[in-house]
């Protein structure tokens, strides 16, 4: 599992969801954990995050970049293109999940969660990019 | 009349097969009988007249008044095997919208539905609004659903008063529309305070997108299985937050709009989808 000390990126244009994935997180143990409103701003975060992100949690649905668009720019990008993604959204179209595939996400939560579900679903991201770290 | 009008309800059909005079000075009362089909709940209504040879002028008004009541209780009625002889006479005497003809139950089925076979009021599309919000509300909130029966609210009609509400524009091929997400302050402050535990007095600025985001997981999940397992082209959608103090909605459409109220241990709110 990450290390408890990893920075944890959040970006979700609700502050209603920022709040209950901080919370879920914080319950997890992490204790380094920053938010962003919109993909731009998430970028942003990532590009002047210091200690460097160690994980990104996003929504797909945002203004001002989506979560899939952030994704994209993030694995183009040989700075961050190995920093470990998961999208967390309310859709599970088969269509949209093959999307976030394609695009290179590391893990795909459908809203609405449990934080067991969340724990579940950062453990297999862990393993996942164990290998690219 | 030697045979009589006989009826029978199947699968949510109405049927009447008439007898081969129609007459509403004859042995039965047409009145009364009509007014005993005007009792069932059917939404759809079938005037068989593959026995008839005759259609006098003395039964229009029952069928009048039956097509009448009908059409104000969003109800339906149509003629299969109309004879093709009496056409001129219902046409001349102006009663082609009483008496309207179509092949069979299935094209009366049909008429019932705007283009696509996809109905507001099948089941199949309010069905996963209602699974979808148990499921965000018992999973992100911890909170247990007991779903009420739909109601059927007409249009420019106004009901249930709340303070906020999550709306999100519905559009498809086959339709426009909204759904709605609707609370009282009370109810909605202590769902607020389950979801994210935090206890506010009232509804902020900081809590109020709280509306937006159930809206956001039950239009989600609803969407996912209209479009994926039901054949819809639903589009994604963000959702818009209304608060003020006892708001009522109210559509400007020619539709009416289903609520589905939702009972909890924290109080009660409502779901609301309107079409056009």
């Amino acid at each position: 599992m990450f290390d408890k000390g990893t920075r944890v990126l959040i970006i979700d244009d609700m502050m209603t969801m920022r709040k209950i994935v901080t919370k879920a997180c914080k319950e997890l143990g992490f204790t380094d954990l920053i938010d962003a409103v919109d993909g731009q701003k998430g970028w942003e975060a990532l590009q002047s995050s210091v200690p460097p992100v160690g994980l990104v949690i996003s929504d797909w649905n945002m203004p001002n970049c989506s979560g899939i668009d952030l994704l994209r720019r993030v694995r183009a990008d040989g700075r961050f293109k190995n920093v470990p993604f998961v999208l967390l959204t309310a859709e599970s179209e088969s269509k949209q999940v093959a999307e976030a595939v394609k695009a290179g996400v590391d893990q795909y939560i459908v809203k609405p969660f449990t934080p067991e579900l969340l724990q579940k679903k950062l453990e297999e991201t862990y393993k996942k990019v164990a290998g690219r770290l | 009349m030697s045979e009589k009008f006989l009826s029978a309800e199947t699968d949510g059909v109405f049927v009447v097969t008439c007898p081969p005079l129609i007459d509403g000075k004859g042995e039965q009362d047409l009145e009364a009988i009509v007014k005993m089909w005007m009792t069932s709940t059917a939404d759809l209504h079938i005037l068989d007249f593959g026995k008839v040879t005759s259609l006098k002028s003395t039964a229009y008004r029952p069928f009048v008044v039956y097509s009448q009541t009908l059409k104000q209780n969003e109800k339906h009625l149509f003629c299969i095997n109309f004879p093709e002889k009496l056409l001129p006479q219902i046409r001349q005497d102006g009663l082609t919208s009483v008496f309207v003809p179509v092949k069979n139950i299935e094209e009366a089925k049909a008429k019932l539905k705007p283009a696509g076979g996809k109905s507001l009021f099948d089941v199949e599309f309010v069905n996963p609004f209602i699974a979808g919000t148990k499921k965000v509300l018992e999973t992100q909130v911890g909170l247990k659903l007991v779903p009420g029966k739909p109601m059927i609210k007409k249009a420019n009609e106004t009901t249930f008063p709340f303070e906020i509400a999550g709306v999100i524009s519905l559009s498809a091929k086959e339709f426009t529309g909204t759904i709605s997400i609707c609370f009282r302050q009370p109810v909605f402050l202590a769902l607020y305070e389950k979801m994210v535990g935090e206890k506010h007095e009232t509804i902020t600025p900081e809590t109020q997108d709280a509306a937006g985001e159930l809206l956001n997981m039950i239009f989600g999940h609803a969407k996912t299985v209209l479009n994926d397992q039901k054949g819809y082209t639903l589009e994604k959608a963000i959702p818009t937050i209304m608060v003020g103090k006892d708001m009522r909605m109210q559509t400007k459409t020619k539709n009416p709009s289903v609520i589905v109220p939702f009972e909890s241990e924290v109080g009660q709110f409502h779901l609301e989808i309107s079409v056009e």
